[in-house]
């Protein structure tokens, strides 16, 4: 029987990666050539978890995303009304109904159908509208059969009518939510994954085990809740902090949230942040939110500079980052970090202090680790620091290796042996002597 | 390049510490390693400190472990050969050592024969890819510090 890790991810077959059986369990750092596939587990990991830990709100946020729609459908239709007082009515409506996402969407629910009926008693006040002879009825009547699930299965005729189906429809979409929450769904990690992975359809040949226990089940088409994980943060690049972050990168977008909210369980414990303030970064790093017009991740530097992050070395904001996860709650032994590349911006000298924080947030706080890295130094870092720490019974060394001739890759377990990983770093050495005077 | 027996039991060290004169294999069962049944000749730095010292105040200095006579191309040459079997891991390795050491052999050995251009460092097969990179990096990339296996040894030097 295979050794029951916290997580195991397996993947067969998905881009690059003809196999990997990765475990989650300590620090796990992923290693192998540029495009075998490094970054596809760690987005793929990302994502997987990340849709599993915020499965409700996933679910409630597409239901909102339609009610936001019908909303704005409606009082485009009540300014298409021939009414004599068209713009207080419009008013109206929006004091009444304006609040229908900022609760559950039980009682975004409730206000929509209000507003539909309301819809409906302005539409009997203009005589005209449900006129056939009337032709912005027709305009009205695909505005409102826009808002229908299957569009071409309704006729035009009656514009009553059709928003009473718009209430149907309403309380089907409520109880479709209702039933995916209950049920757990994986078409509603498949809808993620297709967001996210969009270049082509992503094969359904993953699996995501807990302690041994299969966590999706393509069978039964369910998801079960993980307890070890609660909170998952993908870093794939430094350079997001501070930025406009476009929305087709969720990770970044979900980081930054990260970064700019503090939780009310704050870490206490202020060495972790003595090291990077002081042994590190030689300041702090802080979100300021005093200005609202002009929100702002800061660098302060101890010679009393202050600097606007975006505009600081990269390097600086790797640590940043990590500082103010740690200040934000986020670093405990409920939290996988996925940081692809570490090393990347940063002086050698500051590699081996990336990989001393990754063992020390391992060790103090409990924090899982999937780590991808080409460098030879944060790769020894993390082994040799790990090992005089103690905690090298939980790190495991994957390296990607081709499969024949072909352009997929096997991952391969070597535990804490990372020989075959320098041997293969060291084919530089010999293009370096082949290119280069080196005698 | 290949082993010369001549080369080496007729350098001046040789010659003047024969007890320094011992098996390649027996050198590597002292330091930790494994028999790679191997017979050849070789020179023990170590000894030859040992002895140029004894009855004087010289101070012993760190050498190489061994060299060794081969012949190259025309050329009649030393090869210097640093023997890490105990090593556990490639971080152990220091380059003011390794330079110190360097430059105390290639005093010790003469200018009578020449010290070839590369240097053997021979580890355990499960650090070698780490030490080669270990001492790439503390060799500012140049290629003439190459850490080896002693099987490798055996193979480059010996056979």
């Amino acid at each position: 029987m295979d050794k029951s890790y916290k997580l195991q991810l397996k993947i067969n077959d998905i881009r690059a990666i003809k196999e990997a059986n990765i475990a989650l369990d300590g620090i796990t750092v992923i290693t192998g050539e540029n495009g075998c596939g490094k970054s596809t587990i760690s987005h793929l990991t990302y994502t997987l978890l990340k849709t599993i830990i915020d499965y409700d709100e996933i679910v409630e946020d597409g239901v909102k995303e339609i009610y936001k729609n019908i909303y704005l459908t409606l009082g485009r239709v009540l300014l298409s009304l021939n009414l004599p007082d068209r713009r207080e009515s419009h008013n109206q409506y929006r004091s009444l109904f304006r609040n229908y996402n900022k609760n559950s969407i039980k009682a975004g629910n409730k206000l929509l159908l209000g507003a539909i009926d309301f819809t409906i008693q302005q539409l009997i006040r203009d005589k005209s509208s449900n006129s056939i002879m009337d032709p912005k009825s027709e305009r009205i009547e695909m505005m409102i059969v826009g808002l229908l699930k299957d569009q071409k299965a309704y006729t035009i005729g009656n514009i009553s009518e059709l928003l009473v189906e718009l209430k149907l429809y309403l309380n089907e979409i409520l109880i479709n939510a209702n039933s995916q929450k209950d049920e757990l769904s994986l078409d509603v990690l498949y809808d993620v994954l297709d967001e996210e992975f969009h270049d082509k359809p992503l094969p359904k040949t993953f699996s995501i085990t807990e302690y041994g226990t299969q966590l999706i089940d393509i069978k039964e088409n369910i998801i079960t809740p993980f307890f070890s994980v609660e909170n998952v943060v993908y870093i794939d690049t430094p350079m997001v902090l501070g930025l406009p972050i476009e929305e087709e990168r969720q990770h970044w977008s979900d980081l930054s949230q990260l970064l700019e909210t503090k939780r009310t369980s704050l870490n206490k414990d202020i060495g972790f942040s003595n090291d990077i303030q002081n042994g590190i970064l030689n300041g702090d790093a802080i979100y300021s939110d005093e200005n609202l017009a002009d929100n702002t991740f800061i660098y302060k530097r101890d010679d009393g500079s202050v600097f606007d992050l975006v505009e600081c070395a990269t390097g600086i904001k790797s640590f940043s980052i990590l500082l103010m996860l740690y200040k934000n709650g986020l670093l405990n032994d409920k939290t996988l970090l996925i940081i692809d590349e570490p090393e990347a911006h940063l002086h050698p000298q500051w590699v081996v202090e990336y990989a001393r924080l990754i063992v020390k947030m391992n060790k103090q706080f409990g924090v899982t680790f999937l780590i991808a890295s080409h460098h030879p130094d944060m790769i020894s870092a993390i082994k040799y620091i790990s090992q005089k720490e103690k905690i090298d019974d939980k790190l495991h060394f994957y390296l990607a290796e081709r499969y024949g001739k072909t352009y997929n890759y096997n991952y391969r377990h070597l535990g804490t042996d990372i020989e075959d990983i320098f041997k293969s770093f060291n084919i530089a050495y010999e293009r370096m002597d082949q290119y280069g005077d080196t005698e | 390049m290949w082993y010369s027996k001549q080369v080496t039991e007729t350098h001046p060290l040789a010659l003047k510490y024969p007890k320094s004169v011992t098996d390649i294999s027996e050198v590597i069962v002292a330091e930790g390693g494994r028999n790679i049944n191997c017979i050849e000749r070789v020179i023990n730095l170590d000894i030859v400190e040992t002895e140029r010292c004894s009855g004087s105040s010289a101070d012993e200095l760190k050498t190489m472990d061994i060299a060794v006579g081969v012949c190259h191309g025309a050329l009649n040459e030393i090869v210097l050969c640093e023997l890490r079997l105990r090593y556990k891991s490639a971080k152990q390795l220091k380059y003011s050592e390794i330079d110190g050491k360097l430059r105390h052999s290639k005093e010790l050995c003469g200018q009578l024969t020449c010290i070839h251009r590369n240097f053997f460092f021979v580890f355990q097969d499960r650090i070698v890819q780490q030490a080669k990179a270990k001492l790439r990096r503390l060799n500012k990339n140049k290629s003439t510090w190459l850490a080896i296996s002693s099987k490798e040894l055996k193979t480059i030097i010996f056979s």
